[in-house]
């Protein structure tokens, strides 16, 4: 037997027929697969983690998971192109003088002044404005820009404290105090050198060019009972009046949101494993923090649980991609959703243009993620001035405005479908689940069932056919 | 509530809350009140935050906590001890703490002065980015942790961690280093240091010659990433 032949049939199955032999297969293990060796070769020259902008690349539990169940025959449907739906959205009133009013439950996220570039902040704020929503600032403090383009924005309070400043805290409609990011919970932001230009060194204070990761831990408080205080000295500084967020990455939820209740928080802002950054260690991407549908059960719960479901406001984010993502988030009970590689996208971030540039980072428009190394082909994360005048201003800004407008009108079409005036009356009831692990997370029937498969229900029926059983054969075995 | 006295105006903050006692001052300031001396402070937390004023806040007691927080440009003495976060984020202005300080004192501060004629509890002047903070006594853990601008002068003794992964800024201690924080140099003080340090300490009524000072800076070894050095890169906090 030749070689080739042993090599064919392992040696251990029968010479085949010179002419019989099948195209061999190439078995590619599950273990070792291409991107592991990929992974490890890469890291092996690194010698270090592996940074990307963007978000996780895996599949985890989603608003894709549920669908709508609208009117029929059992229920009576709005018009669903004419009749009114409200969308109008209040949030902060528990214990600010001045609560901030949206006309839409959306908003668009913190994203920072630094991984963003002055043209992409103010299209968002020029979008939003237009749109009745709020903005938000990021690490690296408030471009004047945006401030001026936006007619409501929220003033992030970060463990760095990069371009903090009191002045523009008592600028801002609403404050939010970051504790964490979906993407990446318990660790602080990045921004590699490539992207800390002059003028981003000189807003937070940094040597030009210095590769900085943020602090995680806030300098002057750490636990719960100090966020309290440190509530109290921003609502001091700013007479009570503006709004306080606390904005969560998705981990222990439950406990996080109970604990930011009790330390006097106006509204929860909650961002799921989907969320994105603009840089980080991309394990931590994939392997850190809860989904955001499933983050989203849990805050409602605690809310619940400490009776202020109504009172304190939840705002979600994490992957939120359209108008049916924001309608079935406020069927499971959030107030608002907030936007950031959506309202990206809607900018042009991976659009098919300056193809060339993609293929010089090594990928493909649709699989690019090179936010952190300041070479955006479309020109919105980085701080080259070349690359930041692809995205012509106006155009970005009606871009979002666009996207935005669609958001809104699709979650009206679901809210007047399931008969519903207001965007904030759909209901978990509207739904239902397509797969069992979404019906076990938000409680909601699987299709063509009529109870929810959670523990609880599993258990009551077990319960159930064993008293059937008892029932049916007294003089069995009891039941235990 | 308040009396004026030989140009001062006083508030007695008996029984206020700390709303109650910010209002107060607010309304003086607005006033005209260029000093405020406030009696019978027993802690209240979050007193005197956020005050872009030029004027003088006398409160003859201990505060609590975020005490002069956001300060821009106040004078706030403080007679007895102070709790977290003192002074945090100031802008500019001056601070004196005439006791001891908790944790986080000074941190972020941009500009101005801090002056604590005690000790410091942990974590103090960390991620400052400017302005000067002066310590009578010794400063806790991880101190200038982070630090990117500014200077900081403990007379005292420093615990574990002082300097770590400072970015810049300088840091002078009088006393012992329990250890310094990853890549945090020690140099010795120029006389340029010297002079600056006798002028620093000299109104405070501390004779700087009598401190064996060492100077704390950068490596800057931790501005961009070397897989060259890995144990310093993975001791770095």
């Amino acid at each position: 037997m030749t070689a080739e032949r042993l090599n064919r049939s392992h040696g251990t199955e029968a010479p085949l027929a010179r002419g019989d032999a099948p195209k061999p297969v190439l078995r590619e293990s599950r273990i070792w697969s291409k991107e592991v060796i990929e992974d490890i070769q890469l890291k092996a020259q690194l010698g270090r983690y592996r940074m990307q902008g963007f978000s996780t690349h895996r599949r985890v539990p989603n608003f894709d998971d549920l669908t709508f169940v609208p009117c029929t025959l059992s229920r009576v449907p709005l018009e669903g192109y004419r009749e009114r739906c409200e969308t109008r959205t209040v949030l902060g009133g528990r214990f600010a003088k001045k609560p901030i009013e949206l006309k839409l439950p959306i908003t668009i996220a913190g994203m920072s002044y630094g991984a963003l570039n002055k043209t992409a902040k103010t299209a968002l704020g020029m979008a939003a404005t237009r749109l009745g929503i709020s903005t938000t600032t990021g690490d690296g403090g408030m471009l004047w820009e945006e401030r001026q383009a936006s007619h409501l924005m929220v003033y992030q309070v970060l463990p760095s404290r990069y371009g903090f400043n009191p002045d523009h805290l008592k600028m801002a409609d609403a404050i939010e105090i970051v504790i964490g990011q979906g993407a990446k919970p318990g660790t602080g932001g990045v921004l590699l050198g490539s992207k800390v230009s002059e003028v981003i060194a000189n807003q937070r204070t940094l040597p030009v060019g210095v590769d900085q990761r943020s602090p995680v831990r806030h300098p002057d408080f750490i636990g719960p009972d100090d966020l309290q205080i440190k509530i109290e000295e921003l609502r001091e500084a700013t007479n009570w009046e503006k709004p306080i967020y606390v904005k969560l990455g998705a981990s222990r939820v439950s406990d996080d949101v109970k604990l930011a209740i009790k330390a006097k928080a106006d509204v929860i802002v909650l961002d799921g494993m989907e969320g994105a950054t603009g840089a980080s260690p991309d394990v931590l991407l994939d392997h850190t923090g809860i989904p955001t549908m499933s983050a989203l059960m849990e805050a409602v719960r605690a809310l619940d649980d400490l009776h202020v479901l109504g009172e304190v406001q939840l705002i979600v984010s994490g992957g939120i991609k359209n108008g049916v993502d924001a309608a079935k988030a406020l069927a499971l009970g959030a107030d608002a959703v907030s936007i950031g590689t959506a309202a990206l996208i809607a900018l042009n971030c991976n659009a098919p243009l300056f193809i060339e540039d993609y293929h010089r980072l090594g990928v493909e428009p649709g699989t690019c993620h090179h936010c952190h190394t300041g070479r955006c082909p479309v020109g919105i994360t980085t701080q080259d001035p070349e690359l930041e005048s692809r995205l012509k201003l106006d155009e970005a800004a009606d871009r979002v405005f666009n996207f935005v407008q669609s958001m809104a009108m699709e979650m009206q079409m679901f809210a007047r479908a399931c008969g519903k005036s207001d965007v904030h009356h759909l209901e978990a009831e509207d739904m239902r689940a397509l797969t069992l692990e979404a019906s076990m997370i938000t409680g909601i029937p699987l299709a063509g069932t009529e109870t929810a498969l959670t523990p609880d229900t599993i258990a009551a029926r077990v319960v159930k056919a064993l008293d059937d059983r008892a029932r049916k054969h007294p003089n069995g075995k009891a039941r235990h | 509530m308040a009396q004026v006295l030989a140009g001062t105006v006083v508030l007695d903050a008996e029984g206020l809350s700390t709303r109650a006692i910010n209002v107060a001052i607010a309304r003086l300031l607005a006033e005209g009140a260029t000093d405020i001396e406030v009696l019978n402070v027993v802690g209240q937390h979050c007193l005197a935050v956020a005050l872009k004023t030029q004027a003088r806040i006398h409160f003859k007691g201990s505060v609590g906590w975020y005490a002069a927080g956001m300060n821009d440009g106040a004078h706030i003495v403080i007679d007895g001890n102070c709790g977290w976060g003192l002074a945090e984020c100031q802008m500019g202005g001056r601070v004196e703490v005439h006791g001891n300080a908790g944790s986080g004192t000074s941190v972020s501060i941009r500009g101005g002065l801090v002056f604590i004629r005690g000790d410091c509890g942990a974590r103090a002047g960390i991620s400052m980015k400017g302005g000067t903070l002066i310590i009578g006594g010794s400063a806790g853990y991880l101190s200038g942790f982070m630090m990117q601008r500014g200077t900081i002068i403990i007379c005292g003794d420093a615990a574990d961690g002082l300097g770590d992964s400072m970015y810049e800024g300088t840091i002078y201690v009088g006393g012992n280093v329990a250890a310094y924080g990853a890549d945090a140099v020690e140099k010795a003080p120029t006389d340029q240091d010297r002079d600056f340090l006798r002028t620093a300490l000299k109104e405070f009524g501390i004779d700087a010659d009598r401190l064996d000072f060492k100077k704390v800076e950068s490596g800057r070894r931790l501005w961009n990433f070397s897989k060259q050095e890995p144990e310093l890169w993975r001791s770095a906090l």
